[in-house]
């Protein structure tokens, strides 16, 4: 069944786009990760403006990481103080990233940008991953983690604007949290991704943030950064597509509902290398087309009223 | 349907008192009349047409053009730099239609530009910058928003015609001119203008006019659409 899209102004199969939502939701209930890694991308290939992929995907980021919020917050695994100092370098970041964004769109630039981003965080993620869980297997804890976490952490106690963290049995100075978040609204407003893969490693090498809070307090920190994203992006860009956010939005629900079911199937060491895998093999794709040749070398754009 | 005949009735008897002096003036010379001046477009595979009939009070040939919205429209091209392809060179295409179709009457030609694609795109003189023309009209056809031809005119009678236009599923939305040009032996005899507006019907239209006109409150719709739908899932999440 073909739908036409108001803002993407071209038709597309709903099925295809639902068939999407529900496969990432699938791989995001089996390891555990927001997703929009891979929605963008997949969006991209369909034919989608990037533009369009990345603002509308920040839409589909509301709803999925509003529920892992609110799970979270039900068992009492988020530091709510911790996430609103993120969330104050997390807004910041959102609106610099979405002036950003217009600037690479005006110049015409945001595919080379996404490319380059992209290759840049999930092949340095992915790569990390892949060796991390092979070391992993050998043992137990990282000593690249312990090495930095060892030589870094101390440095940053020492900036300024101490705050307590409760919670978390923490003291540490505000900027630390805050510059975590404001790369965090920069991901999302730029990449159309939550970048979990990216603040819950930093969450526990940097912060040094008890393991058991950081899904919950990165996830409240996602939520809010992309909604914010999503009415910039509306309102500076116009490429927030209210019809292709329901759609990947209703598949999300189906697949993600199937995976986390299907996630007691896979887990540990195989889970990660899977994921890793993944996100490689995204980054490898969404590169392509930078080295190899595109199709047809000339593009059209039509500048906003 | 009634509307058009009548349209057509309109056309047939009202110039007859006027025909006389505005003819030997050069205005008047040419009148049409759009069937609708508010044309719904059916975004799911159908699109949407328009009907127009004019009325010549000379003899002559007649194009007919439906010129969409203009907007400046960039095309880019990408080149290799450093072993990375991106985006080098572009030409920007001030207030250009976005949609774009025309009609010719029988035997009549598209000589010197005075219309068709040509006149809305004038060959440049670079090949450089032809390449890049070539690109933007390639483009334009594959979405049916260039035609590749003239559509045929049809004569109702000997002054009176008709000609039906039809609007693809892409169609941007906004104000269309229509233009309807007489021609003899080079010189043009009269011109006469209509237009009419693009909506598109249903769900996707609103939200689009809706997009547009209130950016911030779409945005917000959006954000409140995901997360009533993220509030929901996760209810369902902790429930079981």
């Amino acid at each position: 069944m073909l739908i036409h899209l108001p803002i993407a102004e071209m038709s597309v199969s709903a099925v295809e786009i639902i068939a999407l939502g529900g496969v990432v939701g699938f791989l995001s209930g089996i390891f555990g990760v927001g997703g929009g890694f891979l929605t963008t991308p997949l969006l991209i290939f369909l034919g989608l403006p990037p533009a369009v992929a990345v603002g509308t995907q920040s839409c589909q980021l509301v709803a999925s990481s509003l529920t892992g919020t609110l799970v979270h917050l039900r068992r009492g695994n988020v530091d709510t103080r911790m996430g609103l100092v993120m969330l104050g370098g997390g807004l910041l970041g959102t609106v610099v990233g979405i002036g950003i964004f217009r600037m690479l769109q005006y110049f015409g630039q945001i595919d080379l940008a996404l490319g380059i981003l992209y290759i840049l965080f999930l092949g340095g993620v992915g790569g990390a991953m892949l060796l991390e869980s092979a070391m992993s297997l050998a043992r137990p804890r990282s000593p690249l983690a312990q090495a930095w976490g060892d030589n870094c952490r101390p440095r940053f106690h020492r900036l300024p604007w101490r705050m307590h963290f409760p919670r978390s049995r923490l003291a540490i100075s505000a900027l630390v949290p805050g510059g975590i978040g404001f790369v965090g609204g920069l991901l999302v407003s730029i990449m159309g991704i939550g970048g979990g893969f990216l603040l819950v490693p930093a969450m526990i090498y940097i912060l040094g943030m008890p393991t058991l809070l950081v899904a919950g307090t990165s996830l409240l920190q996602i939520a809010v950064t992309s909604g914010l994203a999503t009415v910039l992006h509306a309102t500076a860009n116009g490429t927030v597509d209210i019809v292709l956010a329901a759609l990947l939005v209703s598949g999300g629900i189906l697949g993600t509902r199937i995976g986390v079911g299907a996630s007691r199937l896979v887990t540990g060491a195989t889970a990660r290398v899977c994921l890793a895998m993944l996100i490689l093999a995204v980054a490898v794709a969404m590169g392509r087309d930078m080295f190899i040749g595109p199709t047809d070398p000339f593009s059209v754009a039509v500048r906003g009223v | 349907m009634w509307r058009c005949f009548l349209v057509l009735l309109v056309l047939l008897f009202l110039p007859m008192g006027t025909a006389a002096t505005a003819a030997t003036e050069g205005e008047g010379a040419l009148l049409i009349a759009v069937s609708t001046n508010h044309v719904r477009v059916d975004t799911g595979f159908k699109g949407g047409e328009i009907t127009i009939f004019g009325v010549k009070h000379a003899p002559g040939e007649i194009a007919v053009e439906i010129i969409g919205p203009q907007r400046t429209t960039i095309v880019r091209r990408k080149s290799r730099v450093l072993g990375v392809w991106a985006n080098t060179d572009s030409r920007t295409f001030k207030a250009f239609p976005q949609f774009y179709a025309y009609a010719l009457s029988p035997g009549a030609r598209e000589q010197n530009h005075w219309v068709g694609t040509d006149a809305i795109l004038i060959p440049p003189e670079s090949p450089e910058d032809r390449a890049f023309r070539d690109a933007l009209i390639r483009y334009k056809r594959e979405r049916g928003l260039l035609p590749e031809g003239p559509i045929r005119l049809t004569y109702l009678s000997a002054d009176t015609f008709v000609v039906r236009f039809a609007l693809p599923p892409d169609a941007p939305v906004g104000r269309y001119a229509v233009r309807a040009v007489l021609r003899r032996d080079g010189q043009k005899l009269g011109e006469f203008q209509d237009a009419f507006t693009l909506d598109h019907m249903g769900l996707a239209g609103m939200a689009r006019t809706f997009s547009r006109e209130q950016p911030w409150a779409y945005g917000l719709i959006c954000v409140i659409m995901a997360t009533l739908a993220g509030w929901g899932m996760s209810v369902i999440s902790i429930r079981r």
